[in-house]
């Protein structure tokens, strides 16, 4: 299989910070992929990079063999990428399914189709939070999966999600865990930001782990999990041997 | 008015019936002085209208759109004058020039964010009325500088937008307001009024969603210009002059902002409700104090637009409609029919 999204030495930098240094990897179509790592790691600067928020200082990305790295963000959406943000951004005062109506405007201009696309991907998503909800009343979970609902609605190739599952009980996680393998069946590609390891472990393909913007590994969970670089940049040098 | 649409919308024709009555005869008791109360009301909702379609929708905010106006009023005008062009025609001439120029000025403009964009509107308004003030001509065409431009009398020709008696001007201006109504609402129900809502809420989610940021601003801007510009001819037709300081300057970008945004931003009735309240209160607040303590009645307006802000941020608009929800019960229980009515769209 080839490769959705391929990276060659992408780099960005916040004036001295080196957010992220020489990156290069690919994700293959149909698959899971996770990216981990401690807090500024780099993660979501490459979710922005990926998603043309910004553009990397250095590097090149390719989506689909398509040179993409001084797109916009708006271009990718129409190019099949959908993405999530870590720090939820509903609209606030429209209701969750105008919510998610917004994100399947994309593909219809017909208010109707928008409506029952919106609705399907409410049901699919097992949202409870009422469809006529004002997005700004739900709670932090709706919100979450709001996001997913949103960008899902785009009807993407590729899905980015920043940490989706962060404040979910572990009821919550399992179910969004089912969710995120239902829609890899139904054809599309995830890249996946996640904290919880027990999570990302038993759904991802492959982990890509990060550490001060640099790559320190990839591969598949079993080799991540044994690798003891992995165990030092958590937890410190002196835990590797314990 | 009846048309299906606007039939969702209240989910009941009740009201939209009761207020199309309304529209219909609330001229006919009146002397000339009320009708002027009432057409200076229906002028300034249908401006605070147009405003409303970029600036309520968007979240930004114009205190420049007198500009626009102004620019539909002095092309019509000019048009009447020196090519003996019929207003009726000028108008839609005007409307097509103050659109891109609509255009020309929000592009630059909606890269500006919050305060800024209102600052620069602002400078672009009163660099608009000083140099009109200070120019006799515009390359060759006699605009006539601070002096401003007296319409021609035609003899009250219909043809020529001269018009005897108040009422005709009444319904004109009441059907402008109809059609601003009835194009706000079709925004507000389509991909276009979502796209707008969801780039007000929050640009980045909206961007990431494929939405192209300026192009929908600017469409909003486009849509908004076109239409204030035929409140100018209506106002150069109706007063029979245009004047840079009367229809270029700052207050009237202000009141129309104003009008807007104590209605209800974003909103499709909100800047007609808001007319309702401020114009004739200000109207009748300088009738009656105007000449009896200096400044008196702009005091008051001053303390009644405070309350209104500070009691109710986004707007009388919500309040209004609860109040006729009230109303429509009432109404229906008083019928015995009881309430098989589902709740109102939240528009």
């Amino acid at each position: 299989m080839s490769a959705i999204i391929k990276l060659e030495n992408v780099s960005k930098h916040f004036g001295g910070l080196k957010a992220v240094q020489n990156f290069s990897g690919e994700v293959e179509y149909h698959s899971i992929v996770g990216l981990i790592g401690p807090n500024g790691a780099g993660k979501t600067t490459l979710f922005n990079m990926i998603a043309c928020t910004f553009p990397p200082t250095s590097g090149k990305i390719y989506f689909e063999g398509k040179d993409i790295t001084n797109f916009k963000a708006s271009q990718m959406a129409h190019m099949g990428l959908a993405r999530t943000f870590q720090v939820v951004k509903p609209f606030g005062d429209m209701t969750v399914i105008e919510n998610i109506m917004v994100g399947a405007f994309l593909k219809t201009k017909n208010c109707k189709v928008a409506r029952e696309k919106a609705e399907e991907i409410y049901e699919f998503l097992g949202m409870t939070c009422g469809r006529d909800q004002v997005a700004h009343n739900t709670t932090t979970v709706d919100r979450k999966k709001l996001e997913v609902a949103r960008a899902l609605a785009t009807q993407p190739r590729l899905l980015l999600l920043d940490e989706v599952m962060a404040g979910c009980n572990p009821q919550e996680k399992l179910e969004l865990v089912e969710v995120i393998r239902k829609m890899r069946d139904s054809g599309i590609t995830i890249i996946i930001i996640e904290h919880d390891i027990k999570t990302i472990m038993s759904l991802c393909d492959k982990i890509f782990m990060l550490h001060r913007g640099e790559k320190l590994l990839e591969g598949t969970p079993e080799e991540v999990a044994n690798d003891k670089r992995a165990i030092s940049a958590y937890l410190g040098e002196d835990y590797v041997n314990a | 008015m009846k048309s299906k649409t606007a039939g969702d919308f209240l989910q009941n024709k009740l009201f939209l019936i009761v207020g199309a009555v309304l529209l219909l005869v609330a001229p006919l008791p009146f002397g000339t002085y009320e009708q002027n109360i009432l057409i200076m009301v229906l002028f300034y909702a249908y401006a605070a209208i147009a405003w409303n379609l970029v600036c309520g929708f968007v979240g930004v905010l114009s205190l420049g759109h007198a500009v626009f106006v102004g620019l539909g009023a002095y092309i019509s005008t000019l048009l009447l004058i020196h090519a003996n062009l019929s207003p009726w025609i000028g108008m839609f001439i005007g409307a097509a020039i103050t659109c891109m120029c609509g255009v020309l000025v929000g592009y630059p403009c909606f890269r500006l964010k919050g305060p800024y964009f209102a600052l620069t509107t602002i400078a672009l308004g009163e660099i608009v009325r000083i140099w009109v003030l200070n120019n006799e001509y515009f390359f060759g065409i006699d605009i006539k500088g601070s002096m401003g431009l007296l319409l021609p009398q035609t003899g009250f020709q219909p043809l020529a937008f001269e018009f005897a008696n108040k009422t005709t001007y009444y319904y004109i201006m009441a059907c402008f307001v109809v059609i601003g109504l009835i194009v706000s609402y079709r925004i507000k129900t389509t991909k276009l009024g979502y796209y707008l809502t969801a780039i007000k809420s929050d640009p980045d989610a909206a961007e990431s969603l494929g939405i192209p940021l300026a192009r929908y601003k600017l469409i909003a801007m486009a849509i908004s210009t076109f239409m204030i510009a035929f409140a100018g001819t209506f106002y150069a037709q109706y007063y029979r002059y245009v004047g840079p300081d009367r229809i270029f300057g700052g207050d009237l970008s202000v009141q129309i902002a104003l009008i807007a945004l104590i209605g209800g931003q974003g909103t499709v009735f909100g800047p007609l409700f808001g007319a309702i309240l401020l114009v004739p209160i200000s109207e009748l607040l300088s009738e009656y104090f105007g000449g009896k303590v200096p400044g008196l009645h702009l005091f008051i307006y001053g303390v009644i637009m405070m309350f209104v802000v500070f009691f109710m941020p986004n707007g009388i608009h919500d309040y209004v409609m609860r109040f006729l929800k009230w109303l429509e019960r009432g109404f229906w229980k008083m019928l015995g029919k009881g309430n098989k009515k589902p709740e109102t769209a939240n528009l």
